[in-house]
């Protein structure tokens, strides 16, 4: 009984985490330079394998060049790889965040329109429906849907 | 009352300036002068603006992206992304950060024109923009 009380306790601990596992530690020049042209991407969300390619590939990165000075890249990518995802789930060959097992998991409820409403376009706007993102918070309570609708509509 | 004149005076000659310079495009004109640009040409930079190259297939300029209405916003012809206006007019934080400006003309050239720019080209573009 003892045993179930335990797993019981540490399947509540996972579940619970999932919102909180996208937290990361404040790094004012990775919101700045990533976040110039979009959402910087939780570093949780690549492996350090993934976030290597895509620091080494700056000049072509998804078809625009994205180059940074020497030192800021290595100081972006030692942040990114130090705090990158460990789990297969969290690896893309392609290196888009968004066709991870993960991704796609997380959201699998999402019917195909909504990807593709004028407000959301691609599947990494993460701002078209997360309110809150960055470093805080990801949570679900805080999502809204296209048309301006919550969650809980 | 000649300490007012004297006043009115300096005030005219910080008047003078012209509105169209931030510290940070003096200093990047002067570095592209002491790295062997001559006077900066508008008129040039105007030209390239909407200079063509192919580039993997695709004809590119400053203009697919940007647009030629300054005070408007540009949007990226494969992200989408949303380009701040290039006029200081509308956009008060344009040309004001060195490093700012020498990243994204590496970066841009590039995307544009294959290549990067050469400080000539800079000059001429920086001159022309704060002019808008």
């Amino acid at each position: 009984m003892k045993r179930y009380a335990l797993m019981f306790c540490l399947l509540a601990a996972v579940q619970h985490t999932q919102a909180d596992d996208l937290k990361v530690p404040k790094n004012a020049l990775w919101e700045k330079e990533c976040g110039a042209c979009h959402v910087a991407f939780p570093p949780q969300l690549l492996t350090a394998d993934n976030w290597q390619a895509m620091m080494d590939g700056l000049a072509r990165h998804f078809g625009s060049n994205a180059e940074l000075e020497a030192r800021e890249r290595k100081a972006i990518t030692d942040f990114l790889v130090a705090n990158a995802g460990t789990l297969a789930r969290h690896r893309s060959a392609s290196l888009r965040i968004t066709e991870t097992v993960w991704f796609k998991r997380e959201h699998r409820s999402i019917s195909p329109k909504e990807w593709v409403h004028p407000d959301v376009k691609t599947p990494s706007n993460c701002k078209a429906c997360h309110n809150v993102v960055g470093h805080t918070s990801w949570a679900e309570r805080d999502l809204r849907r296209t048309g301006g609708r919550s969650e809980q509509d | 009352m000649k300490r007012l004149t004297a006043m009115l005076m300096v005030l005219g000659l910080f008047a003078a300036v012209p509105a169209h310079a931030t510290p940070a495009s003096d200093t990047l004109l002067a570095k592209y002068k002491s790295e062997g640009a001559k006077a900066p040409d508008a008129a040039k930079g105007k030209k390239d603006w909407t200079r063509e190259e192919v580039v993997e297939g695709e004809k590119m300029s400053c203009a697919t992206c940007h647009g030629s209405d300054f005070s408007k916003p540009g949007k990226h012809h494969k992200t989408g992304k949303v380009i701040e206006p290039m006029s200081m007019k509308v956009n008060a934080e344009r040309y004001t950060d060195v490093k700012k400006i020498e990243k994204w003309f590496k970066r841009n050239c590039k995307d544009a024109w294959g290549r990067e720019c050469t400080v000539q080209e800079k000059a001429d573009f920086l001159t022309f923009l704060l002019a808008q």
